[in-house]
Formats: C-alpha cells, sequence, structure tokens
C-alpha cells in the first residue's frame, strides 16, 4: 500500500464488516482507518483527515446522522457516505439532509461501494482544490491595507479613478498609486481579474476555513472589500 | 378479552379462569407467533444484513488479493475464513427465527433471565423507530438465580411485554418505561412498568402480549397486570427458578 493513497475513514459498530469493508478497499489501492467506536473517530477529527468517510448509520451511543453534525460543528467538511441496515424512510430522509454524499443499503456490492467511495474521493479533491485557491486569495489579500482594499473594492465596482478619488475623499492621482499597488499586491493582470477576485471574496464569506488540518482565517482586507461592495450596491439601488 | 375495569388479573398455566392458556403449545398459539412473524423479520433482517455485506466485501477483496501480479494470498485466506465465521452467524440468526416460527414445546434448559432482559432490550434498540425508546433496567445487587424454560421464547415473551408497554404508553417524554429483575427463594420476578396513556386505557391484550401470556403460561411462570395505579402500570411475570 502507497503511502499517499488516499484515506478512507470507515466507522460501523459491526466489527466483522468493519473489517470486510477495510479489506476491500485495501484491495482496491486505498488506504483505511476503522472505528467501532464513533466517539474515537472524533477523538481523532484533527489527525490526518481522510479523504471522506463511510459511516453506518445505526449504531449505540453515537449514530451515524449525530456523527455528522458533531464533525461539520467541529469545522470537518469530510465528504460523508451513509451505511444503513434498514430501509427506515425517514433516517434515510434525514441522512440526506444532513448533507450525506450517498447512500449504501446493506446488503450492498463491491461495485456500488467502490462507485460510492469514488464519488466522494472526487469530492473531497474539488473541495480542497476550491479551499486551497480560497486561501491563496486570502493570503494576497491579507497583503492589503485598509485604504487599498476599498480602491480595490470601488475598481472591482466599475468607478474610474476619478470617482474612486471622490468616495474616499483624495486625489486621483493618489488613487493610482494605490490601484497600481493593488493590482501588484494581488498579482491581477487585468481588471476583469481583479472583479474576479472580489466576486469570490464576496461568494464565500466564511470566518476560516481548514486546510490540511489547518485553520487559514479570511483576513480583514477581505472584509473590507466586501463591506464596500454591500454599500455602493445599496447606494445604486437607492439611486435606481 | 380481560375487563379493562379489573385492577388485576393473575393468568398462569394451572390458573383455570383463562382456559385457552391452559392449551400446551396449541396451533393456536402458533398461529399467534406467527401473526408476530412481521416484527421478528425485521429484526431478523438486520442480523442477516450485516454478514451479508460482510460476505460480499471478503469475497470480493479475496478474489482481487488473489488476481493481483503477486497475489496475497495470506490476505485472501483471511478474508475466506472470516466468509466461514459470517456464514456461521447468519445460520444463527435464522436458527432463531425457526426456534421460534416452527411449533415444537418448548426446552427446559438453565436461562439468565437478566442477560435475556438486556437482550431484549438491545433487539428493540436495532429499530430505528424505537431506539430512543426510554428503557430502564434495574437489576438486583446480587446476582439472579437462573430460571428454566427456552432462552429465545422467554426472550420474546420479555421483548413482547416490552413492546407492548412501548405502544401502551405512547413513549411520554421524560417518563421511562422501568424494568426490574429480582430474586425471590423459588422464583425471579421480572416487571415492566409503564406510564398509564392519558387520552385511553392501556390494553392488556392484543398479540403480542397474547403470545407472551402463552410462553410465560408454557414454562410454569405466571403475568400480573395492575392498572390500579392513576400513573402507571406494572406487569409483573414470575419465572420458576432452575432446579437442574
Amino acid at each position: 500500500m502507497q503511502d499517499d493513497a488516499p484515506l478512507v475513514a470507515v466507522i460501523d459498530d459491526d466489527e466483522p464488516t468493519c473489517r470486510a469493508i477495510s479489506r476491500l478497499l485495501d484491495a482496491v489501492g486505498y488506504r483505511v482507518r476503522t472505528y467501532t467506536n464513533p466517539r474515537d473517530y472524533l477523538d481523532e477529527l484533527d489527525v490526518a483527515p481522510p479523504i471522506c468517510v463511510l459511516v453506518d448509520i445505526l449504531m449505540p451511543e453515537v449514530d451515524g446522522l449525530a456523527l455528522l453534525r458533531e464533525m461539520r460543528h467541529a469545522g470537518s467538511d469530510v465528504p460523508a457516505v451513509f451505511m444503513t441496515g434498514t430501509g427506515h424512510v425517514p433516517t434515510v430522509v434525514e441522512a440526506m439532509k444532513e448533507g450525506a454524499l450517498d447512500l449504501l443499503s446493506k446488503p450492498f456490492t463491491a461495485d456500488s461501494l467502490c462507485a460510492a467511495i469514488a464519488r466522494a474521493t472526487d469530492s473531497s479533491r474539488r473541495t480542497h482544490g476550491e479551499r486551497r485557491d480560497l486561501v491563496d486569495l486570502w493570503r494576497q489579500v491579507e497583503k492589503l491595507t485598509p485604504r487599498e482594499a476599498e480602491v480595490a473594492a470601488l475598481v472591482a465596482c466599475g468607478l474610474l479613478n476619478k470617482h474612486v478619488a471622490s468616495r474616499i475623499g483624495t486625489k486621483e492621482k493618489t488613487v493610482k498609486v494605490h490601484r497600481g499597488r493593488v493590482m501588484q499586491k494581488l498579482q491581477a493582470s487585468s481588471l476583469a481579474e481583479l472583479v474576479r477576485m472580489v466576486d469570490r471574496l464576496q461568494l464565500e464569506q466564511m470566518p476560516f476555513v481548514k486546510l490540511d488540518g489547518v485553520e487559514a482565517r479570511r483576513p480583514r482586507a477581505a472584509d473590507i472589500i466586501t463591506d464596500v461592495l454591500a454599500r455602493e450596491r445599496s447606494q445604486s439601488q437607492k439611486q435606481a | 378479552m380481560e375487563s379493562m375495569s379489573a385492577p388485576s388479573s393473575h393468568l398462569g398455566a394451572t390458573k383455570t379462569e383463562n382456559p385457552p392458556l391452559q392449551v400446551p403449545w396449541s396451533e393456536r398459539e402458533r398461529a399467534t407467533r406467527l401473526a408476530l412473524a412481521g416484527e421478528l423479520v425485521a429484526a431478523v433482517t438486520h442480523d442477516l444484513r450485516q454478514p451479508l455485506t460482510a460476505i460480499e466485501m471478503n469475497l470480493s477483496a479475496a478474489l482481487l488479493f488473489l488476481s493481483e501480479a503477486e497475489p496475497r494470498t495470506d490476505r485472501a485466506i483471511e478474508a475466506l475464513e472470516d466468509i466461514f465465521a459470517q456464514q456461521r452467524r447468519m445460520s444463527e440468526a435464522l436458527q432463531a427465527l425457526d426456534d421460534l416460527v416452527v411449533c415444537r414445546e418448548p426446552r427446559h434448559e438453565r436461562c439468565d433471565l437478566t442477560a435475556l432482559a438486556r437482550e431484549a432490550i438491545a433487539l428493540i434498540r436495532t429499530d430505528p423507530s424505537l431506539r430512543d425508546a426510554p428503557i430502564e433496567l434495574t437489576v438486583g445487587a446480587q446476582p439472579a438465580p437462573s430460571v428454566s424454560g427456552d432462552a429465545t421464547l422467554i426472550r420474546q415473551a420479555l421483548l413482547n411485554v416490552l413492546l407492548h408497554a412501548i405502544d401502551a404508553s405512547g413513549g411520554r417524554p421524560g417518563e421511562p418505561i422501568r424494568g426490574a429483575i429480582t430474586n425471590f427463594e423459588d422464583s425471579v420476578e421480572a416487571v415492566v412498568t409503564y406510564p398509564k396513556p392519558v387520552e385511553q386505557p392501556a390494553s392488556s391484550t392484543g398479540p403480542g402480549l397474547t403470545l407472551a401470556r402463552a410462553v410465560i403460561a408454557a414454562h410454569g411462570a405466571t403475568i400480573k397486570i395492575d392498572e390500579s395505579s392513576e400513573s402507571t402500570v406494572r406487569v409483573e411475570t414470575r419465572w420458576p427458578t432452575y432446579a437442574g
């Protein structure tokens, strides 16, 4: 087994089932950690997070749904595939509402398990890539001064330099200098790219994200940008 | 049908006021058990799904291990050994169902009533709609002596009494169903106390309780339902201790 193979966590209170699933996933090339007690998984949440979790819904003490809620509460958004030994419809509906990526009804086939894990792995990688891009953007935005953040937002709104100058009470020449620094610090090659960056900050306003187990916080400059955008939008709505 | 106004009723194999129960293991009793098969199938199905899943995973894994360029035969053998274990597990689950549905005289063997009560509660927990049913079991400081009977049937009788209690009390929040196992000189008492329904009286009949009564009667045990309290209903069963 390669050390860099994707890690899957299997959580099922039935030890033989846990062992059998682990054996199959090992045979198809995953690394696997198994837990017969969901509490043990929660205790290790920050230790090498898996690429996805395979969880039995019906377990004593902490069931699969409660486990997923606790994971989300702790900031873990690892995709979850649920297993169920009953066709209890309300439980299944609740699982999907809680954000289960897939639901396997026992007994399931090896093919359906592998397909569900592959989907969860793809989803996890996509989310991880998007998160990495966001953290990279935050790192660049963090370099902006509060005044530069204001200029970045106003420029992204489509305002000309002279209008930006009047908004923030300075000279057009000073705005040009700020604008140049914004483009340089954000490594934006065009106005269109700056607009895309600002839009992303507007769209994803979570205060922090976890990347590879490390917490990254949204910088203050990002909040300034979204505040200015909100103010400008409100003003333009009033004028309209 | 028992009178709902009667404060209590005491039923046993030797009582004369309830003639149908004097017929040991009749076809009528078997029909009652079959009527409950639906409930049991749900529990047994759950018991079969787990090993079936494990067998499917182990078989697939074994095939993959053996088809690798350098076959991992040791891992494949482990998987095959686990398949045998799971097959035995399935056989036991089916045997348990068979014991219950097939008409036969009850066995008389040494049984641990406390363990059977715990198993009955665990069985209830396998049903998602009942898993949060507030059941509290109290056992005496001294281990209860063994009782004489058929473990599968006694467990089923206790399960039915508990299901009746859940059904009758309607799962009132904050008011648990209490189970207690107490030792007596020549018997062991298993009592289930549940909150009395507010809107309609608890029915002391129904297929579940009828089966429980039949099992109890066939074991020379007794059942007594006391509804005289304003707030609770008490179902008391007494089982003769194992004499060897």
